[in-house]
């Protein structure tokens, strides 16, 4: 019989070769699987720079000899893009099986909720991979040095946890050590400062030396997100006795939204003597970085430091690997100095030492809800926070590990997370993106040769009240948002009965906790909007 | 042509499988777990297949969908409105939940809220079913409306006298606990009665089933109020049961110093 090949024919002959190669790469190479056998999962995440890329590697090859029926593979995603990439691959279920994920990044609130699973069973229960340690046996969510603290804060729903942490990270001052040597010489009696008088004295040795010797060298590496950071922290640990008195809840720390409302409740504002003593400080300490650090980058804080031309840089430990490794000279890693009762200059409004690191944990990972290899998943996160993958995460990246039991080596141990200072947080220079702003755009009011706190206070104190009502609108939206999804789970796990009543009794009390904070930010804003 | 049958059987019968599965879990659990996943527009999806069994659960749910199935509009809001009403109607559980989530559209949901009108659906639940889960927590709700935004009462003082009057109708013991916890805050907000607030949080502790950050919250608080009221035993005992518990928290600190005043103080007397 002869076949007639007309064009509807070839065009179901093409449909059918088509369906039967997708369903044959589908079924041999889909979802993960290898031709050997093996399974293959992925790790995506954003830290590109020097060490956490090495950090895992040395990890999964470690896996590898461990569980030869499993292939990591690490996907390294730039930050500028990571955004983007996440949402698209998540939507298309095309994400990583383990993700990193960080309730700070804009625009994703509703990420975790939809896309990612929660592990709480499996963290009351002890990790495997812990046999034969000290941690053989502890529930795995006990493991951490903080017991996933920032995990349970941020979590998309109260009482659940979705996610382990990688590291530590705290903020401190990476000095030149051969430059420190320069400039303090012999000097039997030279100590490291840990007060702020201390580090005004270095800094005045550092001038005298750039002076001398005709080399150009500050004692702070300039740039503008540097600098924020050492403000910010030099101002919440001045301003700790007006944090205390602002503490109305009695919780012993302020969110954000408590600083928003108190300064509109008029509680604080920039004409307090405390809080001008504290703006003289930032004078004292922006004057010791290069003129113009307002519009520098990151990157040329870190080159003028590697030039020789600054002593510190004030940055996070996450920059530990990069500076220690491309240095040509010895990199010390010190605590902030910080102001004591007996400082000429803010003394008298002391009120006792201030956290300058905890022992938090971060880089969260998350496991995809998607993902067609979750046990093989769950086995590395086991694996990757055991003390053992800790120890070697810690050793090949530079970065802390979050894991208990795991030994910090000696040149890294100053930037170990230490609970030896009250902690209240901070929002003395932004509550939010407007107040930012604000305190920002006016910095240059307060610094340099013709900056003063009187006009940066006069100029500050106009545009401030708008800024920080418009960050309480926008913090009072973000809450709304966030709680109406809440209203769907809620309904739907009272609907499925006995195996779903927990969660949904604790979606009950943390959607009504949130919901107070809510009316308390529209009381506020109710009270304040004739204000200009 | 003999290549067909040799292909096609263990391509056809996974997918005929697949399929069969995938109907299998068409169920209306099937459809809540999508939504406590916050999957609405799987859960619509899921909805069209389902056996139309349970028709006013089945209502509900389709009601709940259209309030969280993105594009969301005042429209889609107002015909989810409708539907909760009319399953309202009935007074069974169904009935509870739909009133109770036609409050919290007025509240939450709808881009202008109107909390009189919230107001109103809570109190009539509380009414009709008093003992419904549903309306237990609309009293919560009702309460939280009452201290902050609804009007009516005049001062801060008012608004906390209005909603102490609905304490005693919430008579489920956890919610019975966040709406003292509620109370507390409100009182620290206001500064209206901060001793009182101490109280309402001890009486919220003595109820008990917090975890994790909600309950070191509430026990630094109970500490911390009790410190201020130099009523030192009390917060030397909270203080204790919050480090129990919470090593790694960043308040650990400034608990420890607080414990050292207390002691110096137990020294000097």
């Amino acid at each position: 019989m002869k076949l007639k090949f007309t064009r509807g024919r070839i065009a179901l002959v093409f449909l059918l070769l088509a369906y039967a190669g997708s369903a044959w790469w589908l079924l041999t190479r889909g979802g993960g699987m290898l031709d050997d056998g093996r399974t293959r999962i992925s790790i995506a995440h954003w830290q590109i720079e020097y060490g956490p890329p090495d950090g895992l590697a040395a990890v999964i090859k470690r896996y590898h000899e461990l569980r030869p029926d499993i292939e990591v593979e690490q996907v390294l995603v730039p930050g500028r893009i990571y955004r983007q990439w996440l949402r698209t691959n998540l939507v298309g279920g095309t994400g990583a099986d383990i993700i990193e994920y960080g309730s700070f990044l804009p625009g994703m609130r509703d990420v975790p909720a939809r896309y990612f699973e929660p592990i709480t069973g499996l963290m009351n229960e002890p990790n495997p991979y812990n046999r034969g340690t000290p941690l053989e046996g502890v529930p795995w969510r006990n493991t951490f040095h903080d017991g996933l603290f920032n995990e349970q804060l941020y979590t998309p729903e109260i009482g659940q946890l979705y996610s382990v942490t990688l590291c530590q990270v705290t903020m401190r001052l990476f000095c030149n050590e051969r430059l420190l040597r320069e400039i303090v010489g012999d000097d039997p009696s030279f100590r490291m400062p840990t007060t702020l008088e201390e580090f005004r004295r270095l800094a005045a040795k550092t001038q005298e030396f750039s002076q001398r010797t005709g080399r150009t060298v500050y004692t702070l590496a300039g740039a503008k997100l540097n600098a924020e950071w050492l403000l910010e922290f030099m101002l919440s640990a001045t301003l700790m006795n007006v944090s205390m008195e602002l503490d109305r809840d009695a919780q012993l720390a302020l969110y954000l939204r408590d600083f928003q409302m108190a300064y509109l409740r008029g509680r604080w504002n920039y004409h307090r003597p405390d809080v001008q003593a504290a703006l003289g400080v930032i004078r004292e300490l922006t004057a010791m970085m290069r003129p113009g650090f307002i519009q520098l980058e990151r990157d040329d804080a870190v080159r003028e430091f590697m030039n020789g031309h600054a002593l510190f840089v004030a940055t996070g430990t996450w920059d530990a690997s990069s500076l220690i490794r491309l240095a040509d000279f010895p990199v010390g890693i010190h605590r902030f100095p910080q102001p004591d009762a007996a400082d000429p200059l803010v003394g008298s409004f002391h009120a006792g030492r201030a956290a300058d690191g905890s022992k938090l944990t971060g880089m969260a990972f998350y496991l995809n809800k998607q993902s067609p290899h979750k046990a093989a998943a769950i086995d590395f996160l086991r694996y990757l926070t055991s003390v053992e993958a800790g120890q070697l995460f810690m050793e090949h990246s530079g970065w802390i590990s979050s894991i208990r039991e795991t030994k910090v080596p000696p040149p890294l141990a100053p930037a170990k997370g230490v609970l030896d200072g009250l902690s209240y947080g901070g929002g003395y220079m932004k509550t939010g993106a407007e107040s930012a702003r604000v305190f920002t755009q006016n910095l240059y009011r307060l610094v340099g040769p013709q900056g003063g706190v009187e006009q940066f206070v006069e100029t500050i104190e106009r545009e401030m009240p708008g800024a920080q009502r418009a960050d309480l609108q926008l913090e009072v939206r973000n809450l709304v948002e966030a709680l109406r999804p809440q209203d769907t789970g809620l309904v739907a796990r009272r609907m499925l009965g006995a195996t779903d009543q927990e969660r949904a009794e604790l979606l009950v009390t943390s959607q009504t906790l949130a919901e107070s904070q809510l009316y308390e930010g529209l009381v506020v804003l109710g009270e304040t909007a004739s204000q200009p | 042509m003999a290549v067909v049958p040799r292909v096609f059987p263990p391509l056809i019968i996974p997918l005929l499988l697949l399929v069969t599965l995938a109907r299998a879990d068409e169920t209306p659990d099937a459809v809540w777990r999508l939504l406590a996943a916050n999957l609405p527009g799987e859960a619509g999806v899921a909805l069209k297949s389902t056996p139309p069994t349970e028709p006013r659960a089945r209502a509900l749910a389709e009601a709940v969908v259209l309030t969280a199935r993105q594009p969301l509009t005042d429209e889609r809001l107002l015909e989810a409105e409708r539907r909760f009403e009319a399953l309202a109607e009935v007074p069974d559980e169904v009935g509870a939940a739909a009133l109770y989530l036609t409050g919290r559209l007025h509240q939450l949901h709808f881009s202008t809220p109107d909390y009189t009108e919230a107001a109103r659906y809570y109190r009539r639940l509380a009414e009709r079913q008093p003992a419904s889960p549903w309306a237990q927590l609309g009293l919560v709700k009702l309460a939280l409306l009452t201290l902050h935004v609804l009007p009516g009462p005049a001062t801060p003082a008012d608004r906390i006298a209005a909603a102490e009057v609905l304490l005693p109708r919430v008579t489920v013991p956890p919610l019975r606990r966040d709406l003292l916890i509620v109370l507390g805050r409100a009182r620290l907000f206001h500064e209206v009665g901060m001793e009182q607030a101490r109280f309402d949080l001890l009486a919220a502790d003595a109820i008990g089933g917090l975890t994790g950050l909600a309950e070191a919250d509430v026990l630094l608080q109970i500490g911390e109020l009790s410190f201020r009221a130099g009523d030192d035993g009390r917060a030397e005992e909270y203080f204790r049961r919050f480090l129990k518990g919470n090593d790694a928290d960043p308040r650990v600190y400034t608990v420890e110093q607080r414990l050292k005043v207390i002691a110096a103080r137990k020294g000097g007397r």
